[in-house]
């Protein structure tokens, strides 16, 4: 069988958003997304096929407050630092030091904030981790968009939403449904009826009507 | 069509309407995250049922291979066995046993079942290059580099860049630290 050519769509992105050896990124075949995660060993192959894929998730996330945390206090420690060393050799080191972790930062503030990109088929809910920021993830949309419409056909937004009523409807019932409330609370040992003395005082005996004349 | 709305892939509450194809991001109703939501025509789709193959009517229609009193429909494109509709398997538009399929997919002739390769050259590259480290594990490791190169040569590579430079390099390195040695054991015996 012929070899599918794959276009790459992403750039090869660690995962979880640190350096590790497990790297992800995002290709296009002829008729699917292909997402391989590397660990430079290995790769694993998911195939979302562009007939197949229902829908596409972003979620906006606190990565890039996190990294200007990261990269503001890195700076500002070394510039503490630079302040308080009297080599020129070591000041100037420090100094480089702030500069590139200002550098970093405003890389990072650039790139916009970041998301959680999700294809969503049938069968499964996956995350892109190669798609980490909202601007690249809205030019991955731009692109799929034709790409999806080709195989799939175009629905408009008016569609998209009468088809949907009944099934938001059906799921916002379930989910805010008023029940019976239901005691939890054990009876105590008074309270249960004794089967074997139903129909009679457990004081005043036996009834005296149910007993034989004489 | 499937029958939930998208959800959170966080707090796994499902979308209201207005979410849908909007263009912009508003807050997830379970989690407050700040979510768009793209639906595509795929989400309206039915699911295809399969077909349990008819029966054979006739004397002298073909029946399937392996169920030989259900009508063939097609022939398998990898052993060429009638099938019936219960066995035919479709693959981007092409037809197969399930025999055929679970093979092509054994031995990597069908690509796009393929789930994982291993990168032989990367194995070997880190097996040449990080042994230098601790450099006398290197007369252990630079044959076993040499063995791992030529015996994977024509194994499957990445499916998206398959060139050979990783296993190339390991092999030059291998041999340099071979040639290494036996420098160093001429010296040793000259000395």
């Amino acid at each position: 069988m012929a070899q599918t050519e794959y276009q790459r769509l992403t750039r090869t992105k660690s995962q979880h958003g640190v350096v590790t050896s497990a790297r992800s990124s995002l290709w296009l075949g002829d008729d699917h997304l292909l997402r391989i995660d590397s660990s430079g060993y290995t790769e694993n192959y998911r195939r979302f096929y562009l007939r197949d894929i229902q829908a596409v998730i972003i979620r906006k996330t606190i990565g890039m407050q996190i990294w200007v945390l990261v990269f503001g206090m890195l700076a500002l420690v070394s510039a503490m630092f630079a302040v308080g060393v009297s080599d020129p050799i070591a000041i100037g080191i420090w100094w480089g030091l702030v500069g590139l972790f200002l550098l970093l930062l405003t890389i990072n503030l650039l790139r916009g904030p970041c998301c959680a990109f999700h294809i969503k088929t049938a069968v499964q809910l996956e995350p892109i981790p190669a798609i980490t920021r909202i601007r690249r993830a809205h030019q991955m949309l731009d692109r799929l968009r034709p790409l999806l419409a080709a195989a799939q056909g175009q629905v408009s937004r008016e569609e998209i939403l009468a088809r949907f009523q009944p099934a938001v409807q059906a799921a916002s019932a379930d989910l805010f449904e008023i029940r019976e409330p239901v005691s939890t609370e054990i009876p105590l040992a008074t309270e249960i009826p004794d089967p074997t003395a139903l129909g009679t005082s457990p004081e005043s005996g036996p009834d005296p009507s149910s007993a034989a004349p004489g | 069509m499937t029958d939930q709305p998208p959800q959170c892939a966080k707090c796994k509450t499902s979308f209201p309407s207005e979410f849908f194809n909007s263009g912009q991001a508003a807050a997830c109703p379970g989690c407050g995250s700040a979510t768009e939501v793209e639906v595509f025509p795929a989400f309206f789709r039915e699911a295809a049922l399969g077909t349990s193959g008819e029966a054979v009517l006739l004397e002298g229609e073909a029946g399937c291979f392996f169920h030989p009193q259900k009508k063939a429909e097609v022939h398998c494109e990898g052993c060429g066995r009638f099938l019936c509709g219960l066995c035919d398997c479709e693959l981007q538009g092409k037809h197969y046993c399930p025999g055929c399929l679970e093979t092509g997919r054994k031995k990597g002739r069908i690509q796009n079942l393929e789930y994982q390769r291993t990168l032989y050259g990367g194995v070997a590259l880190s097996l040449a290059l990080l042994p230098l480290l601790a450099w006398p594990i290197t007369l252990a490791t630079a044959p076993i580099v040499i063995y791992l190169a030529i015996r994977y040569w024509n194994a499957p590579r990445s499916i998206v860049s398959p060139g050979r430079w990783a296993t190339v390099a390991a092999l030059i390195i291998a041999l340099l630290e071979l040639a290494g040695w036996i420098a160093f054991f001429i010296a040793l015996r000259s000395s």
